[in-house]
């Protein structure tokens, strides 16, 4: 308890609510052996959330060992967080398509460029580019020819 | 022990076989410190080539490759605060605090010493107890099975300081993201929404792979600063600091290597459960509980003996009752049968030769993962620490990609992967940590089982409530535990809160 309201806690809190309430509502139409289960947790975790709104708004919500950054330290580097966010969500539905060498390089290539501060110099632009490629290719060969794992082609490969 | 101890120890310790645990030892290591390659993935890889070899050397590989592989889970939850099974989940509430810290080269020797310390009295246990624990886990029935799940859930949940509610709704979540798909009694088809891509379910490693490592990428790209503080040069391995920390919590060692061992005696749910109850345990008994979370090194060693323990502990009811209790476990009992090795008391006593010497060759293993880890723990550091941030995010991004791909061969488990990550930050915003989830998912299949079993079998004797709880002793100790778990906390809080104290 610190004595201050968790307004991003509470918001979190209310969409549990809404998915315990959603599954105590789907359960209803289940068979009785498939319902049991979702119905108890469903309406155990509408229950809690609802009691952890109240707490938050309250302010006796209480700290977590392990937690995200907060809202404001989001706000540092948003665009580049987004960049990062964008990427990986375009290459997990992309890569089936277009094939995983090709996808993961592009990718990589752009995470690179995210995760690059400052004036860089051409020389070990180069160098991270050849990196970038090179850790691709040992990654592609030993996931298709060590361990055997078929990697989506698509339609360039 | 009917045989020929000689015997067993000549061959235990042969060049050959000596060999293959060091190079088992190595492989597993490598492969378990990458997120999404797993100890079962290794494991099946390689067991076609010990099919060529006697079994003894071939199960001395498979058991090194495991013991490795589960170590270095430890790696990616102290560097990249990724978990590289959920055994490692509470490594990374003190290992990730120290390396950020500049201590990562400690946490990491810290891991090593307990791992060593935790493999060897499971191994220990094994070798001598076996057919005596392997009536533990027949002990257990489906009740129990149900309330252990929620004792996983109520720990990880009581380590939510001042904050049990939302680890218990986390956990509530876990369990709900683990009923999509098929369900495992009754049979319906639950909140698939029509994709026949998730009548499988959410896979718990790309779910694991997703929530603790997208959140670090996020913020890694965000700020300019090191991913982890660098450590004084000269400082080596820091082995004596590590070992002095080990003599002042030898008794916490030992005693998070016999939870290890004892919990993970229990088909499936051992590893999670046992790392998780050392913990909490390790930081009840402290003198300092409130360093805990913080990069505590007392944290890291209890939860890495009691993963490691859980090694051998696992093979009791694997070898005794040919009961596998985690899936590197089947694997290598397939391996074991491939060999004609039949599993059963009678193993104990018609072919203790090979089974003994099995056993010494997971002991040996376990010592030599102190040399090799120390050595491959240090320059993964160095790696880390070193390698830019332009390198280090598209080297973490690409490897959770291809590793939760080749779970399944399954381009839904990245797309799985990506979205449980995005949901996972935007929790961490509200507050909500990625432990009860990942626990919720793992144990949940094993808390529905155990209480649809008690349900139905209540049913039909008209007795649920009777059949979950009150006929069953082992569940009462377990549901005071629970009691205690959440109690104890809630307690501590009011009692602050009497005195004028901000917890």
């Amino acid at each position: 308890m610190n004595g201050q309201k968790d307004i991003a806690g509470a918001v979190g809190s209310a969409f549990f609510a809404a998915i315990g309430a959603a599954v105590f509502i789907a359960s209803l139409n289940m068979s009785p052996l498939a319902a049991m289960f979702p119905r108890t947790i469903g309406a155990a975790m509408a229950v809690l959330a609802l009691l952890h709104i109240v707490m938050a708004l309250t302010g006796r919500s209480g700290e977590a060992v392990e937690k995200g950054s907060s809202v404001s330290e989001q706000a540092e580097g948003l665009g580049r967080r987004m960049t990062l966010l964008f990427t990986m969500i375009a290459w997990a539905l992309l890569f089936p398509v277009i094939g995983m060498f090709v996808t993961s390089l592009a990718a990589c290539a752009i995470l690179m460029f995210t995760g690059l501060f400052g004036r860089t110099s051409p020389y070990r632009l180069a160098l991270y580019l050849a990196a970038v490629l090179a850790m691709v290719v040992c990654f592609y060969f030993l996931m298709g020819n060590v361990l055997n794992i078929p990697m989506p082609r698509g339609l360039l490969f | 022990m009917a045989f020929d101890f000689g015997f067993v120890l000549s061959q235990a310790f042969s060049p050959f076989n000596l060999l293959l645990a060091l190079v088992g030892v190595v492989l597993g290591t490598v492969i378990g410190a990458l997120p999404g390659l797993s100890a079962t993935m290794a494991i099946a890889v390689l067991v076609p080539f010990t099919f060529a070899m006697d079994p003894a050397s071939g199960l001395i590989m498979l058991g090194a490759i495991y013991t490795g592989a589960i170590y270095g889970g430890a790696y990616a939850a102290i560097l990249v605060n990724t978990p590289g099974t959920p055994s490692a989940i509470a490594t990374t509430f003190d290992g990730y605090p120290m390396a950020k810290r500049g201590d990562g080269d400690l946490a990491m020797t810290l891991a090593t010493l307990a791992s060593v310390v935790g493999g060897v009295v499971g191994a220990i246990f094994l070798m001598t107890l076996s057919p005596l624990l392997a009536n533990i886990a027949l002990a257990f029935q489906s009740s129990e099975y149900f309330w252990l799940a929620i004792l996983g859930l109520t720990l990880i949940a009581s380590l939510s300081t001042g904050n049990v509610l939302k680890g218990l709704i986390g956990g509530a979540f876990g369990l709900v993201l683990s009923m999509i798909g098929v369900a495992v009694i009754g049979g319906d088809i639950r909140f698939t929404f029509g994709s026949s891509a998730l009548l499988g379910g959410i896979d718990i490693v790309s779910a694991l792979i997703g929530l603790y490592c997208i959140p670090v990428l996020i913020d890694l790209v965000a700020r300019p600063d090191r991913h982890l503080e660098p450590a004084p040069l000269g400082r080596g391995f820091r082995l004596f600091e590590a070992l002095g920390l080990c003599a002042q919590n030898a008794f916490n060692l030992l005693r998070s290597s016999v939870i290890g061992t004892l919990i993970g005696i229990l088909p499936g749910a051992g590893g999670s459960i046992a790392s998780l109850v050392s913990y909490s345990e390790a930081r009840r008994s402290s003198r300092h509980p409130e360093r805990f979370g913080k990069g505590e090194p007392a944290g890291i060693m209890a939860t890495e003996s009691a993963n490691n323990a859980t090694v051998g502990g696992g093979f009791i009811p694997t070898l005794v009752l040919g009961i596998p209790g985690t899936p590197p476990d089947a694997v290598i009992l397939g391996a074991l049968l491939v060999q004609g090795i039949r599993t059963g008391p009678e193993l104990f006593t018609q072919q203790s030769g090979i089974v003994y010497i099995f056993m010494f060759g997971l002991l040996i293993a376990t010592v030599m993962m102190l040399p090799l880890g120390l050595l491959i723990g240090r320059y993964a550091y160095r790696f880390i620490v070193n390698t830019p941030k332009a390198l280090l995010v598209p080297l973490i991004a690409f490897m959770t990609v291809v590793g939760s791909f080749a779970i399944h061969s399954n381009p839904h488990d990245v797309v799985v992967m990506v979205s449980m990550g995005v949901l996972g930050w935007l929790l961490g915003l509200a507050g909500y940590g990625p432990s009860p989830i990942v626990l919720g998912l793992v144990l949940g299949q094993i808390a529905e089982q155990g209480f649809m079993r008690a349900y139905m079998i209540g049913g039909a004797r008209d007795n649920f409530w009777g059949q979950l709880l009150f006929d069953r002793p082992i569940s009462w100790g377990i549901v005071a535990l629970i009691v205690v778990t959440l109690g104890l906390p809630l307690l501590r809080q009011f009692r602050k809160s009497g005195n004028g104290v901000k917890p």
